[in-house]
Order: C-alpha cells, then structure tokens, then sequence
C-alpha cells in the first residue's frame, strides 16, 4: 500500500562543496577556487509511515537538519529520490519569511501563501491564527515592530494552522514564554491524537522519551542504529 | 502560491509611481537639451523620453531581480515554493508602472503627432517581447548571481555599455552601415524602435532586423529559463 507512507527516501545522499571563500566569476575562472567535498548524508534508506513518531538523535553535524531539510523539499538531495505524500511543513526557520514593512495580518498573507496555503484557508483560519499567537494589537502595526518572540510565535502559529499531514521539528518546541509554550504543547498533543505524522531532531531525551515510539541515530550522514526508546540509552552510554 | 501574491511585499506604489516618471522625464529634459545640438530627429524630446521609459524598464528590473534570489535567502530557506516567482514579480510591477507611464503619456503624443493606429497596436506584442526577453534574461542573471556573488557587477557594466548600444538617444536610421551591423546583434534594438514608431509615428520598420532579434531574444530566454530549471534545485545550498 502506497498510501500509508508518509516519507520515502531511497539511496539519498547530499553532497556539499566547501568553497573556504566566497564564490565568485572572476575567481572560478582565473585561479579554479579550492573546493573541498562534504557528504552531508551518505546512501540513506527509510520509509516513514503515516501515523508514525520519529526521532533523531545524533551529535552536531551528523547530517540531522540536513535531513528534515530534504523531507521538506527546501533542498534536492545529490542523489537518490524522495518521495512524500501529504503536505510537510517544518517548523524550522520560524522568525524567516516575513517582511518588515507589511503590517502582522499582511504578513500571514505572505507567509501562509510562502508555505502552501490557499487565500481563502487563511482568511478562514486568520483570526484564530492572530489569537493563537497572542501579538494582540500588534497584528496591524509594521512587523519591524515586533519583537523576536512575537515574531517566532507568529511564525509558529501560522505554520500549525496549515494543516499538516506530517511535521517537522527542529528543537523548536521551546517557542515564546511559559504560556504559549503550554499552549503549543497542548497543540502538539492534539496532533499526537490526531495521528499526525511527526518527525523531530532533539537533544532532549525526556522529550523524545515521552513522545516518539521510533528512534533513528545520525553519525556522520548514516543511520548508526534505529529502533525503539532503547536507541536514546545506547546513545548516551556511547557518550559517557 | 501566486506570483501575485508574493508581489504585495513589493507594492509601494504610490511613492515608487512618482520616482518612476520623475526620473526619465529628468533624463529627457538633460540629454536631450545637450544632444538635440547634435542629432537632428523631429520631436526629439518625445523620442527620447519614449526610450527612456523602456529603458528604465529594463535596465531597473535586471539589477533589481539579479541579487533577488541572494537577498530573499530567508525566504528560500523556509519552505518550498517556486522561487521565480522573487524575480517575475519585481518585473511584472515594473512593467505594470511603465504601462501606466505609457497610457498617461499617450494623450501627448497622440496631440503632438501623428501616430499610425496599426504600429500603436503593435506595440502592445512589442511589449510583451520586451517582457518576456527580461524575465529571461534575469532569470538567467539571477542564478548566476547564486553561483557567483561578483556577477551582478558584470550586470551593472553590462547595463552601462548597452544603454549607448541601444537605439535610445538615437534611431537605428541616422547609423553609418558598420556600426549598424554591429548594433543589429542587440535584441532590444527593433523592440526599442518599433515601440517608438507606434507612439510618434516617424521611422520605418526593419522587418529582418525583427526577425533577428527575435531569434536571438528566444535563445537567450530559453538559454534562462532552462539555467534556472536547472540551478533552482540548489540554490539553498549556495544561500
């Protein structure tokens, strides 16, 4: 059945080219600027079923952000094929995508449209979008008003309300204060209820422990080890 | 996600409006109060200023839309969306401003020539091409400026050099034979003079130098929008 996957990849691999400057004409053409490779991700198989909680554990580098970032189709990978099915959306990148001249409520426009929403899905979902956030009287005053909370938690509020299928996160659950951050939760549980599908890259074990059933773990551009909660020991008895 | 959407981030309209027909109108009223001395073409202040506003067009939209893509890197890196559509909306607002230009400035000429119905409709094609040649070659443009950051500064000379190789202070006509030779490989040459006959209605159309153009124009947009197809998949990688 094709239809209870969520994301397929097969054989993907990312590769990097390190130039150690910045990229010119003048310099590719007179002195062949040193490049360097970097396998981001090598060779990587998985499939992720509809419904299912993943997390990825992996120390810095090991190819994690770069891996969400493929799922999402923000970037192509070198080789291989991805394959999604249902609408991705990647709480990474949060405070990107607005513009500081334009009021809040235009902002919603331009970052709903930006990440896959219809016109009419946003004027429906507007006003619960705004009190979601909390920017209150703010909504109408030019963005570069706002402060970077407000701007996090705009961006986290319009991203939820698209209705994904499957989530991406990237240690992003710590958005705003205690209040919104209760609120947020309380959204995250009712996607977990909602057998959403849900992808996240964490540090935090207690986190993972209590919210994801697969863990897969990242070194170096692989998948060293996957399977249940007991992945998360392993990988810390490996570190200490 | 509309092109058209993304295009409310660049509507400033009323104050942009203002500059976009102070500016060639200031032009016209300096360069055509020194060259008038020298070139002798009737109406010569309509001529230029017809130039002028295409001109702008262009010249506007290309160093515009080619750091496009390197200064809207936050955009690129949020989600997945078509990404022409940071260059195609810069210059679909440009363009909608010189078409306002145009219709205000059409009373004018219609009173002080007398322009031929048949070429005023031409030049709505004309138009278009014009259209389509820059959204091709910024699309062309843009991604290289991905690759290479130094690129826009060719684009800058570029535009330099091709203001005077373009039939803008002059017409294609008053050229000796070898200079016009060497400007007929420029594809803005018979968009540029034909656009003008529609409006004053003095000079006559180059058919083979149309024919040409357009070829070239259709390569160069092709050559565009297959580097951009091409290149957009990585772009992120470079941002």
């Amino acid at each position: 059945m094709i239809n209870d996957i969520a994301v397929r990849l097969e054989g993907v691999s990312k590769k990097y080219t390190l130039y150690h400057e910045k990229p010119t004409l003048v310099e590719s053409i007179l002195i062949r600027a040193k490049k360097e490779e970097f396998w981001a991700l090598k060779d990587i198989n998985l499939v992720i079923k509809k419904g299912e909680r993943v997390g990825i554990i992996g120390p810095n580098g090991s190819g994690k952000t770069t891996l969400l970032k493929i799922m999402s189709g923000i970037t192509t990978p070198t080789a291989g094929k991805v394959e999604t099915h249902g609408k991705i959306v990647s709480l990474i990148e949060l405070g990107a995508g607005f513009n500081p001249e334009l009021t809040g409520e235009e902002n919603i426009y331009l970052n709903g449209m930006l990440i896959g929403m219809s016109k009419s899905e946003i004027i429906r979902k507007k006003d619960e979008i705004i009190r979601f956030s909390g920017v209150g009287n703010f909504i109408d005053t030019p963005f570069y008003m706002y402060s970077q909370g407000m701007k996090l938690r705009l961006g986290f509020s319009i991203l939820i309300h698209s209705n994904p299928d499957t989530i991406l996160l990237d240690e992003s659950m710590s958005v705003g204060d205690q209040v919104f951050q209760s609120k947020a939760r309380k959204k995250f549980l009712e996607f977990l209820r909602e057998g959403k599908t849900i992808i996240v890259v964490s540090h935090d074990f207690s986190f993972l422990r209590q919210y994801t059933k697969r863990i897969l773990w990242f070194d170096r551009g692989e998948i060293r080890k996957e399977g249940d909660k007991k992945v998360i020991d392993d990988y810390w008895r490996h570190f200490h | 996600m509309t092109e058209k959407e993304v295009k409310t981030r660049y509507k400033r309209a009323v104050f942009g409006f203002l500059w976009i027909i102070l500016n060639p109108i200031l032009q016209m009223l300096v360069i055509g109060g020194v060259f008038s001395f020298f070139i002798k073409i009737p109406n010569y202040f309509l001529f230029l200023f017809i130039g002028l506003l295409l001109w702008q067009f262009f010249s506007l939209s290309l160093s515009k839309a080619t750091p496009s893509i390197v200064y809207e890197r936050d955009l690129l890196q949020k989600a997945k969306f078509p990404i022409e559509a940071i260059p195609i909306s810069i210059i679909l607002s440009n363009f909608l401003h010189m078409l306002v230009s145009l219709v205000i400035f059409l009373p004018i000429c219609l009173f002080l020539t007398k322009p031929n119905i048949f070429f005023l409709l031409l030049t709505l094609p004309f138009l278009l091409w014009l259209l389509a040649l820059t959204i091709g070659l910024s699309l062309l443009t843009s991604s290289l400026n991905v690759r290479y950051r130094d690129f826009n500064f060719f684009v800058q000379m570029g535009l330099i050099l091709l203001f005077y190789a373009t039939p803008i202070l002059y017409s294609m006509s008053i050229l000796p034979e070898g200079l016009k030779s060497f400007l007929r490989l420029n594809p803005l040459s018979s968009i540029f003079e034909t656009i003008r006959i529609g409006f004053i209605g003095q000079g006559s159309i180059d058919v083979k130098l149309v024919f040409f153009n357009l070829i070239f124009s259709l390569f160069l947009i092709i050559l565009g929008v297959l580097l951009f197809k091409k290149e957009s998949k990585y772009f992120v990688d470079y941002l």
